[in-house]
């Protein structure tokens, strides 16, 4: 076994929708079997923390370049395409965790 | 936890209107400073908060610095305003329902989160809203939300 994936769940405030994207990404690491360590956050703090995550989760707009990659899951808000975003994820953390372990 | 539900409904000309019916309501009841409306306002400009599901809503919230107790204060809208969307602020959804979210930090709001966006994906709910008074709206939600 090799080490958790850090993952940062961001939007505006850092205390509403990235609660609710927290609880939905986090059953997904929970059913690929794969360990998370799940920050959460603001937008604004997106860019410092970037260096310290593998993987970034927002639910807002955010086009700036980071170092690690960032998926957008508004789909968890909305319900719309949400089994089609469930399945990136999944194919994501896969990926990331074959690299990171 | 979020105890306290308001539903009021009205015709606000813009999205600017709409935040402060919803603000006036939750500042009456006590449950936000005044500076929460500038909040709200602020927060939707850097980060909308409109949602494109099937009958569209915006859930606008701001700091907790700005809630003195938690709550929710749903607009029922008589004809739909125009949010930029959360998923991207270059587009619009015309809302039918403004959920205006009056949060604190802590992390026992999850469930009650939870079930505020597991409602504005019911198409149920939302639709029957239209046809109901304020009062049978709110119950509804408090059965949904509290109960």
């Amino acid at each position: 076994m090799g080490r958790p994936i850090k993952a940062m769940v961001a939007c505006g405030s850092g205390i509403a929708t990235s609660t609710v994207a927290a609880n939905a990404i986090k059953e997904i690491f929970d059913e690929v079997g794969i360990e998370v360590n799940l920050i959460k956050g603001t937008v604004s703090e997106i860019a410092t923390k970037a260096d310290e995550v593998d993987i970034v989760f927002v639910t807002n707009c955010y086009r700036e370049k980071i170092s690690c990659p960032i998926v957008n899951v508004t789909a968890f808000l909305t319900g719309i395409k949400r089994e089609k975003k469930v399945a990136e994820i999944k194919e994501i953390i896969l990926d990331l965790n074959e690299t990171i372990n | 936890m979020i105890k306290k539900i308001f539903v009021i409904e009205g015709c606000p000309a813009n999205k600017e209107e709409a935040l402060k019916m919803t603000f006036e309501k939750l500042y009456d009841e006590k449950c936000v400073k005044d500076s929460f409306y500038e909040g709200c306002i602020t927060r939707e400009k850097s980060f909308p908060t409109g949602l494109d599901t099937k009958i569209p809503v915006a859930i606008p919230h701001t700091d907790s610095k700005h809630v003195i107790v938690p709550a929710v204060c749903v607009l029922k809208l008589d004809r739909p305003i125009s949010f930029c969307m959360m998923e991207d602020d270059t587009k619009k959804v015309d809302v039918n329902f403004i959920f205006n979210m009056a949060l604190k930090s802590n992390d026992d709001q999850l469930d009650m989160l939870n079930k505020i966006i597991a409602t504005v994906q019911n198409v149920e709910i939302l639709s029957n809203a239209k046809n109901q008074s304020d009062k049978e709206f709110k119950d509804r939600l408090v059965s949904e939300w509290i109960e």
